[in-house]
């Protein structure tokens, strides 16, 4: 009898403490979904959600879907459309691109032509000038595609930039919140000198010196007599070397003041809870759960996000990117095609115009590799307050 | 720039036509020299006049400010200050005092970020209850004990108020 109340007082006193250790947790999980809720409905992600949704592929998931998701750790990557949005893009615009290129073939065709009958048919200086003629409508019709692209790679840093000015306050404020703000005092300079500094040195530097580039090498292949391949040399060269100086100042600075910041706030915010957790026994556990309420939900909330944003960059950067690269790719394309066909000068061109775009790519990933780059800096960083 | 760029452009196709037209001879090798040190000098020329002292590098570097979003801060420390009080309102009730939640103020000094820093706590006994075998005066003492403590404040920064 006694055995028998004694295993029942200890089956009792045994689920009463299960009990116990499964529902704080529970309690925790359901306090830290209200925490996030509140959370979101006291941070304007209005222009945010705006933008994403501007730039994201038809048929792909909303801001809002994709932020819940990424909250509740229930977002699925969509890997394969993806791929095929990236196939349909490509084939799309090799499609809308190939007539112009077309066209080119075209021409050296001509030009072939005219090049092995000048002597039977023209007289001396006729031929030149025919030639000098078809190597002027390439060039007209080539410039028009490159205006265009141009045009597509400076909205395409203004976009970034948008980017930038939309989402860094939202992961500064949120950063701040979570106890990281020495790292958002660190941060808010380097994002600043992303949206003023590099981006208008990119935009009245750099692209400027491609557009001179470009042109020169049109230029060089114009006359036998003018030569400024040289020129158009330097001007490479100097792309090249502000290029690569903005990228690695700005990626050195942004590594080192970032890794410090997060190292002063993650050991200050630690012992101030260590402090508070060790001072009342009792009270301190229940002291710090509350403090890391607030915070938790600000940097899953910060990261989440952060990720969205890093989605948006891509979308963002994706069909540009592309376009340039097919039109940088037929280019290519059509110089080795015409080359046999026609003078060696028309293929040159060509070549100019496709190294003239795969600079203009080159820009453009710059910046965006940047914004990615201090995005997940600020999303890593600032974890280790909790 | 771009009128740089034109008056480059317009001097090499105009030296290039001029180049075909121009008929074979030792006079045709002295005017392509002079008309490619032409083109040099078009290329040349507005680089030797730019003004280095005008180029300002704040232009160019830029000048802006980040607005945090505020509203997330203010949020932050209602969320805090709600917890405080409800811990506050657990420690009077385990010494046996309880009081309506509006009877208890926290009086903070904020910082950036939605944290505070708790400066005062006035409790209101007016509708409280207070029970236990000791003498209200000892009960409140020891629970204003056991708040700043709690909250690392002086006992003197703990006022009730009758």
């Amino acid at each position: 009898m006694k055995g028998k109340i004694s295993l029942l007082l200890f089956i009792i006193i045994a689920f009463s403490a299960a009990i116990i250790c499964i529902s704080p947790e529970r309690a925790s999980a359901d306090e830290l979904s209200e925490s996030i809720e509140s959370g979101l409905d006291n941070l304007d992600l209005k222009e945010f959600e705006d933008f994403y949704n501007s730039v994201v592929k038809d048929g792909a998931k909303d801001f809002t879907s994709v932020l819940e998701g990424m909250l509740k750790g229930e977002y699925e990557s969509e890997y394969d459309s993806i791929l095929q949005y990236i196939l349909n893009l490509f084939l799309t615009d090799v499609y809308n691109s190939l007539p112009v290129f077309l066209s080119v073939l075209a021409i050296a065709v001509l030009c072939c032509i005219v090049q092995n009958v000048k002597s039977a048919f023209f007289a001396d200086g006729v031929g030149d000038v025919i030639f000098f003629v078809c190597i002027l409508s390439v060039v007209l019709i080539i410039s028009a595609e490159m205006v265009s692209i141009w045009q597509t790679a400076q909205n395409l840093i203004q976009n970034i930039a948008k980017l930038n000015d939309i989402m860094s306050p939202v992961i500064l404020t949120l950063m701040i919140a979570s106890g990281g703000k020495v790292s958002a005092a660190v941060y808010k300079p380097t994002v600043l000198f992303l949206t003023n500094g590099i981006i208008n040195i990119f935009t009245y530097v750099i692209f400027p010196l491609i557009g001179v580039m470009i042109i020169f090498s049109i230029l060089n292949c114009f006359s036998g007599s003018i030569k400024l391949g040289k020129f158009s040399e330097v001007i490479t060269s100097l792309i090249k070397w502000i290029i690569g100086l903005s990228f690695t100042i700005y990626g050195i600075f942004l590594s080192v003041q970032g890794i410090s910041g997060a190292t002063f706030d993650g050991i200050s915010v630690k012992a101030a809870k260590y402090a508070i957790s060790n001072s009342i026994p009792l009270i301190g556990g229940y002291l710090k759960d509350g403090f890391d309420l607030v915070v938790a939900g600000s940097v899953l909330i910060k990261n989440a996000v952060g990720v969205v944003g890093v989605i948006a960059l891509f979308y963002t950067v994706l069909s540009p990117v592309l376009h340039i690269a097919v039109v940088s790719l037929l280019l290519k394309l059509t110089s080795a095609f015409s080359e046999p066909l026609s003078n060696h000068e028309l293929a040159n061109l060509c070549m100019s115009f496709s190294k003239g775009a795969s600079y203009i790519a080159t820009a453009v990933l710059a910046v965006g590799f940047m914004l990615f780059i201090t995005v997940l800096l600020m999303i890593f960083s600032a974890n280790a307050f909790i | 720039m771009k009128e740089w760029l034109l008056s480059v452009a317009a001097a090499v196709i105009t030296v290039s036509l001029i180049s075909v037209m121009l008929p074979p001879g030792k006079t045709s090798k002295i005017i392509r020299a002079v008309l490619g040190i032409f083109v040099a000098a078009v290329i040349i020329k507005p680089v030797v006049s730019i003004d280095f002292s005008k180029i300002s590098t704040g232009e160019i570097l830029g000048q802006g400010d980040i607005e945090y979003q505020t509203g997330y801060f203010e949020y932050a420390k209602k969320m805090r200050i709600e917890k405080y009080r409800e811990e506050a309102l657990k420690i009077l009730e385990t010494h046996g005092i309880k009081i309506e939640k509006d009877e208890l103020n926290i009086i903070t000094d904020e910082e950036q970020g939605g944290f505070v820093l708790i400066e005062k706590i006035t409790i209101f006994l007016t509708k409280a209850v207070i029970t236990g075998d000791n003498e209200h005066i000892v009960i409140i003492d020891e629970a204003a004990a056991a708040l700043a403590e709690n909250f690392g404040i002086a006992r003197e920064a703990v006022i009730f108020y009758e």
